[in-house]
């Protein structure tokens, strides 16, 4: 029998037997710290250099450091990260450094030119989501790359300054579960109701010791962002990561674009799974995680009546190209009953607001129009995570009141964006913009 | 070695959120005054299944040496603050049926003082009373067996599960920082 995508992979970055529960010594190719995990990854980087009785790093290019997470607040600490990072990414010449600017103190307008947003949107749009390569990330969402094929591992900050270092880390190898849709999307569906469908069906342990490997002629036809949107949360089903073998179309258009080297990797033909699940994707529904575990779902149209008083449209998941023109493509015409939030997940998305047009208005103008800037002083949202994790209270979107919030971020545990007592549902932009018209949770087939 | 002291019970699900909160995100673990922030909050939003505090208003330190919680201990984000605040505050020991993979991977590659193991009996069919916090327990690394054995219903015993080959080799080498001097080149 032959391999998955994923063994694939493995194949060509260890020496080791690949077989499940194995540790193997894997080559990383490529390590993602931001301000919230990386002050502890570079204290660990140079405790071992020190302990190798080295003093840089000797492939500065296979790191990428950025600041995301803790940007538009004034809080010292979180300032003080971002001294931290920058001093470290200047001693070691990293250039993939997407940083805030020196004297940086919590004044976005002053964030500066190097600041590009949310470390899984703006690694490829910077062409470093590298297809057949390994990626370390300190941030669970680091699944996200598997949407480029590239084998993102969540890790922490440990596993990260280890890799920064000496390019490898001590992993163990999971089994491969075959995740197949199959059937055309329905224009009301986006991928983030088909990673919720996931969840339902498997919950919230359902992947330990897997790797999603996503397989089908739905997955083929889905555009690069939503399959970003899909790996995204495979970490929420605790699975290893999420990968897809890539097409050649995206192959191709990253040649001059990736910043590194990447591989063409392929499944074989007769690839061997250790579990599969096959979903007909015509039978979804638009669907939404309850509060407070991303695995509570249920169909958006079993849930009207219930009062939402903010949507919240941002994040890794939902914060992107595709998700913006979802968002806007329902509301256009419009005015929102519910508190928004719009919030680009990189500078790339913000521009692309600006420009992309629907009917001839652009998103920009949609969005204003239909009061999608009322709660952010009438402008587009800072970029950034923002919200999605709360953050210090003085964050952009942090959640104060005890309210009912729809989110298309990825987690809804209690008190995740501030509050305690306020309630986060998940769901996708096309179900964002349904609730934020009529005010209450809706199927967005009503609307498209 | 062996772990004895009081156990606190949690529920399942106890995540990184409740674990640390994001607010504390901005302390880094490996810097003294961030590690002591850190502990001093661990898992202050959430109580023991009795309603009780992790650490008591005024001290530094937990009283309990143990945690016996509920399934998928750890889960969310990848957070390495999380196992670092429960060193901190002096757990010694968690057990639990499972753990989120991130959170579990960070307590072995960190060398921190801090044991996590699962347990593959269901806690709920022990009578009442034992897994309670508060009591006493111990903890025999070798043997890989916890023990109950306070006044009243006299001993019991649980044999833990083995450990993978990752999580052997970093307990083995100390963590992965010692891991990689030895195995790893530059």
């Amino acid at each position: 029998m032959g391999n998955s995508y994923t063994y694939n992979v493995f194949g060509t970055h260890t020496d080791d037997i690949v077989e499940p529960g194995r540790a193997v010594n894997l080559v990383v190719d490529q390590t993602m710290i931001h301000d919230v995990t990386g002050c502890a990854a570079i204290s660990v980087a140079k405790d071992l250099l020190r302990r190798m009785g080295k003093e840089k790093i000797k492939n500065p290019d296979s790191v990428v450091i950025i600041s995301d997470h803790y940007v538009v607040t004034k809080d010292p600490s979180a300032i003080r990260n971002h001294d931290i990072l920058r001093k470290f990414a200047e001693e070691q010449g990293i250039e993939h450094a997407f940083l805030t600017a020196q004297g940086y103190d919590g004044d976005y307008a002053k964030v500066g030119k190097e600041y590009f947003g949310v470390c899984h949107q703006l690694m490829p749009d910077k062409g470093l989501f590298l297809p057949g390569m390994t990626l370390f990330g300190a941030d669970s969402h680091t699944c996200t790359a598997g949407g480029f094929g590239m084998l993102g591992i969540g890790v922490g900050s440990t596993d990260a300054g280890i890799s920064m270092v000496t390019n490898m880390g001590l992993q163990e190898v999971p089994k491969v579960m075959n995740i197949r849709f199959e059937g055309i999307l329905p224009p009301h569906l986006m991928a983030k109701d088909m990673i919720l469908a996931v969840l339902q069906k498997i919950g919230r342990e359902g992947g330990a010791g897997y790797i999603a490997e996503f397989t089908g002629d739905t997955i083929k036809n889905l555009t690069p962002m939503e399959k970003l949107t899909l790996c995204n949360m495979t970490t929420e089903g605790n699975f290893l990561t999420g990968i897809i073998q890539p097409t050649h179309s995206l192959m191709h258009y990253l040649i001059p674009v990736a910043r590194r080297p990447f591989q063409e990797i392929y499944t074989d033909k007769d690839a061997e799974y250790h579990k599969t699940i096959t979903f007909d994707t015509q039978s979804l529904d638009a669907l939404v995680a309850l509060p407070h575990s991303p695995d509570n779902v249920r169909p958006a149209k079993e849930l009207g009546g219930i009062p939402v008083q903010r949507v919240y449209v941002g994040s890794c998941t939902g914060g992107k190209y595709d998700d913006m023109y979802a968002f806007a493509s329902v509301v256009k015409g419009h005015k929102l009953k519910t508190e928004v939030f719009v919030i680009p997940a990189t500078m790339a998305v913000a521009e692309y607001i600006r420009q992309e047009r629907i009917d001839g208005q652009t998103l920009d103008a949609i969005f204003r129009e239909a009061g999608a800037y009322n709660a952010t002083g009438g402008e587009m949202g800072p970029v950034g995570c923002n919200a999605c994790l709360g953050g210090p209270s003085d964050t952009v979107g942090y959640v104060k009141e005890p309210i009912n919030v729809v989110s298309t971020t990825n987690r809804n545990f209690e008190g995740r964006m501030g509050s305690k007592k306020a309630k986060i549902y998940l769901a996708s932009p096309l179900t964002a913009a349904a609730t934020a018209i009529a005010g209450e949770i809706t199927d967005p087939k009503e609307f498209v | 070695m062996k772990i004895k002291g009081p156990i606190a019970v949690y529920e399942e699900g106890i995540n990184t959120d409740d674990i640390t909160e994001a607010a504390l995100l901005k302390y880094s673990a490996k810097d003294p005054e961030g590690l002591r922030q850190l502990g001093l909050a661990c898992l202050q939003r959430k109580p023991t299944v009795e309603g009780l505090p992790l650490i008591e208003e005024g001290e530094s330190q937990s009283k309990y040496k143990i945690i016996i919680a509920g399934k998928n201990f750890g889960c969310g984000s990848s957070r390495e603050q999380s196992p670092y605040a429960l060193a901190a505050a002096g757990i010694e020991l968690v057990v639990a049926p499972s753990f989120a993979p991130i959170f579990w991977n960070n307590v072995f590659s960190s060398g921190i003082p801090l044991k996590v193991r699962t347990l593959s009996q269901d806690l709920t069919t022990i009578p009442p009373g034992f897994i309670q916090t508060g009591k006493i327990w111990t903890y025999h690394s070798g043997a890989n067996k916890l023990f109950y054995s306070g006044e009243g219903k006299g001993k019991m015993e649980f044999t833990l599960n083995p450990l993978s080959e990752r999580d052997a080799k970093l307990e083995e080498a100390g963590g992965l920082e010692n891991y990689a001097l030895q195995n790893f080149r530059y």
